[in-house]
């Protein structure tokens, strides 16, 4: 069934495997035993299709699989159980078992009986379906890693050490259900294990629970600011009007969704792939020019919305597709490279395609309701109530949509979750086409609001990567925080000293962010 | 051994006498070009020793680079007659506390942060100097008298085509035999295990941020070095120079000639403005498209640069 012949690997120049031959046939369970070093773990790992064999051939069933993706491996039927577990930590047991559930061919039914039939084995598990990953106990996550592997349906698996660091009185619980898996027509081969007694003692699994959780996610931060303006006594008395303050907090609002639109898809693809995207802001600039094209089309604002939107992704995927894809794995610093050459590409494209003259968006909502001493135009209430529907929209999709698992899964673990079947490949070209249709979005809303050139792209840029890094990197929630935190102070500064010079009282949140809590203003327990 | 280094060195003055020779010969647009390479490669070889011997990525080297024009611009214009050395010093002295400030707080910070940072800092600089109009010209900038080539008592001659050329070819060739010599000592050989491995060179017991610091503040005084030869050359200084673009451009020369060579960028620079200057005929203003795609091209493709691809080539 799995056949290796004479297969070579290496790591960077140094020789791993020297001419490794296996045969597994069908029903049977393979160890294999050496010291540390010796090339078990690489030996999986080579037919999972993480390390390239540079000799040799590796065939399951007949077919040639060295060197293949290893999402497609995992499609063929073989699942991989890591050495050190490598469980989704952020995504909860459930979704780490749909990880292994949500491919092509899976009916209703089916995923329930899976899923029935690995609750029954493993009950534990049962009951934490709610429970992030990262919060099981060494054990739980034992069962659970062989779970999610078992959601594959595989025709072999791989486990790598399954014993590896457990107490020994908990090694018997996982081993019951490797051995129950070929009687359902798995066919386990493992890596090495240690001789630990086989008898059940399932139930005392339980006493693993108590041990301390780590603290969750999501407090909130005390600097977060708040919705409302916190007008003071004291303020006025520098001389600042109260009505000034307020309509500054509602730019500053306004201002600040647009800019978490812009953040949230740069954090997002710096989270998945590692990529710091120095052309955000050029698709930002692009989005507002197809817009402007589209309205001076067809007159309407909101089909333009859409064409920037797509026409935009669509030109995102295919950057990424032949840029940045051959950058993976290399040195962030290098996409930094690489995306400002492609900055300077787009900003002169569209100075040569559009002109150097300013555009401005027409506005769809002329309405304009008063406040105080100003005719406060709706548009910019709409923009910025449009600008949260579409992050709450992203939000939902990550958190409840299957590709959103993907995306999430892949960004905590891209190896494990392509050996889980998930095609990462697919989910980055994905991710940067979400990113940049949230960029050029933010560039039609934005374009209504102040005159569009081919420059406005460094400026969005810049303060995108502010706010990322405020937020932390990678750091959806914060990055919105962090936008709106620094579009408040920005518009603050602004009733004090020029608008080009309150660019600065960024730049040192910044710099302080960076001092202070180089992790990011709003992420829980910096580290 | 001996005898690469006896070519290394017959190379050098080849080189350095070809770059004397060359404003005896050239047409006057090509003499002031070969000048303008010779600046803009001493800005990449002071980013050199960040990018390529420290492994830190600055995006901030155009607040050197401008720092250092502006500082040499207020001598020019304060100090009547304009005197050179003075123009030096004080560009310097601007660099140079730029330098500390940036030094301070970016060594802290590693990889895409320090970038970020460095490239943060550039853009106050450049925000400070655009809208504080009184003291720096705001968008227009400041143009000034370009000062006469003396030695004080000795003797005082204006500047001309070839002159400057020489003079700008003396200070880079001393700064890149500095450069050099820095990079080849016990100080440079620090920075380059920073770079290999940061966590080790501080577990050995070196004080990587002492390092850091001085690096960034070498690196500083010779991107200044640089604006002051600019700002003679063209006796101007404008803040267009310290926008991050400057910076950026920086960086396309060192990836363009090959990190960590100090003379791959100024080959880079040379590239680039060769570049620039054959397709601007053709593209007018949008010879950035074809240049950002091939600079993506080599980022990609070859990114040990023009010299790591021709000493492949050369090896092979």
């Amino acid at each position: 069934m799995l056949v290796l012949d004479d297969v070579h690997t290496y790591y960077g120049k140094s020789h791993i495997l020297h001419g490794v031959s296996i045969e597994v046939r069908a029903g049977e369970v393979v160890g294999l035993l050496g010291r540390n070093g010796v090339g078990k773990s690489t030996t999986l790992k080579t037919v999972m299709g993480l390390v390239r064999p540079s000799e040799g051939r590796v065939t399951f069933e007949g077919r040639e699989i060295g060197g293949m993706a290893s999402h497609h491996v995992a499609h063929l039927g073989i699942a991989w159980v890591p050495e050190d577990r490598r469980i989704f930590r952020l995504l909860t047991v459930m979704e780490n078992l749909r990880t292994g559930l949500d491919r092509p061919g899976v009916t209703e039914t089916r995923r329930t009986e899976l899923l029935d039939k690995i609750y029954a084995s493993f009950p534990v598990l049962a009951e934490r379906r709610g429970q992030a990953g990262g919060t099981l106990s060494g054990g739980e996550q034992q069962m659970l890693a062989i779970a999610r592997a078992m959601m594959l349906e595989p025709k072999i698996i791989l486990l790598d050490e399954p014993t590896e660091g457990l107490m020994p009185r908990m090694v018997s619980d996982p081993r019951d259900h490797r051995r129950a898996a070929p009687r359902r027509g798995g066919d386990p081969s493992r890596g090495a294990e240690r001789a630990a007694d086989p008898r059940g003692l399932g139930p005392r699994l339980h006493h693993g629970e108590g041990c301390g959780s780590p603290p969750r996610a999501g407090r909130r931060s005390p600097g977060q600011p708040r919705g409302h303006s916190p007008v003071s006594g004291s303020l006025s008395a520098v001389g600042l009007p109260v009505e000034q303050i307020l309509i500054q907090t509602i730019n500053g609002l306004v201002n600040g969704m647009i800019l978490a639109l812009v953040a949230s898809g740069l954090t997002l693809i710096f989270g998945i792939m590692d990529v710091v995207n120095f052309a955000h802001g050029e698709l930002v600039m692009l989005g507002a020019f197809v817009g402007a094209t589209t309205i001076g089309m067809t007159g309407n604002f909101w089909l333009a919305l859409m064409v920037a939107t797509f026409a935009i992704a669509a030109f995102g995927a295919i950057l990424q597709v032949t840029t940045l894809r051959p950058l993976l794995g290399r040195d962030p610093l290098t996409t930094i490279l690489a995306t400002f050459g492609i900055s300077l590409v787009l900003q002169k494209y569209a100075l040569w395609q559009w002109g150097p003259s300013a555009r401005k968006l027409q506005e769809p909502i002329t309405a304009q309701f008063s406040l105080f001493y100003l005719k406060y135009p709706w548009y910019r209430i709409a923009t910025a109530v449009l600008a949260a529907a579409i992050i709450g929209a992203l939000f939902l999709f990550l958190k409840y949509g299957k590709f959103g698992i993907w995306i999430r899964a892949a960004m905590q673990d891209r190896v494990m979750a392509q050996a889980m079947g998930i095609p990462v490949p697919l989910v980055h070209t994905v991710v940067f086409a979400i990113g940049a249709g949230m960029a050029a979005a933010s560039g039609v809303l934005f374009g209504p609001l102040a005159g569009v050139t081919q420059n406005i792209g460094a400026d969005f840029t810049l303060r995108a990567f502010i706010v990322v890094v405020v937020g932390g990197m990678g750091n959806l929630g914060g990055s919105i925080l962090a936008a709106i935190f620094i579009s408040l102070l920005e518009a603050y500064a602004a009733l004090i000293v020029s608008p080009a010079q309150a660019v600065i009282v960024s730049f040192v949140a910044l710099i302080l962010t960076l001092l202070f809590r180089p992790t990011g203003l709003f992420v829980p327990t910096p580290k | 051994m001996r005898r690469s280094a006896a070519a290394y060195w017959t190379g050098f003055c080849v080189i350095l006498a070809l770059l004397a020779v060359a404003p005896l010969v050239l047409p006057e647009f090509w003499r002031r070009f070969v000048t303008e390479i010779l600046i803009w490669g001493l800005l990449a070889m002071s980013s050199d020793i960040l990018i390529g011997y420290t492994g830190m990525v600055s995006f901030g080297h155009s607040a050197f680079f401008g720092l250092g024009m502006y500082g040499a611009a207020a001598a020019l214009m304060v100090v009547k007659p304009a005197n050179l050395w003075l123009a030096l010093v004080l560009g310097l002295a601007a660099a140079a506390v730029v330098a500390v400030f940036v030094a301070f707080f970016a060594t802290r910070l590693r990889d895409i942060y320090f970038a970020i940072t460095t490239l943060v800092f550039s853009q106050i600089f450049y925000v400070v100097i655009f809208t504080w109009t009184e003291v720096t010209g705001g968008e227009n900038g400041l143009s000034f008298a370009r000062p006469a080539l003396s030695i004080p008592g000795l003797f005082s001659v204006p500047f001309t085509t070839e002159t400057l050329h020489w003079f700008v070819l003396a200070v880079v060739a001393v700064s890149f035999l500095i450069l050099r010599r820095v990079t080849q000592s016990p100080f440079g050989m620090v920075l380059q295990a920073i770079r290999e491995n940061e966590p080790r060179a501080r577990a050995i017991g070196y004080s990587v941020e002492r390092y850091k610091i001085v690096a960034v503040m070498l690196s500083g005084l010779f991107a200044g070095l640089a604006g002051i030869l600019y700002a003679i050359q063209n006796k101007f200084a404008a803040p267009d120079f310290v926008f991050f673009l400057v910076s950026g451009e920086v960086v396309i020369f060192n990836v363009m000639g090959g990190m960590g060579t100090l003379v791959g960028p100024v080959a880079g620079a040379a590239f680039f403005l060769l570049l620039r200057e054959g397709l601007s005929r053709y593209f007018t203003e949008y010879y950035l498209i074809p240049v950002g795609i091939i600079f993506t091209a080599m980022v990609i493709f070859m990114p040990q640069g023009l010299l790591g691809f021709a000493r492949r080539r050369l090896n092979q």
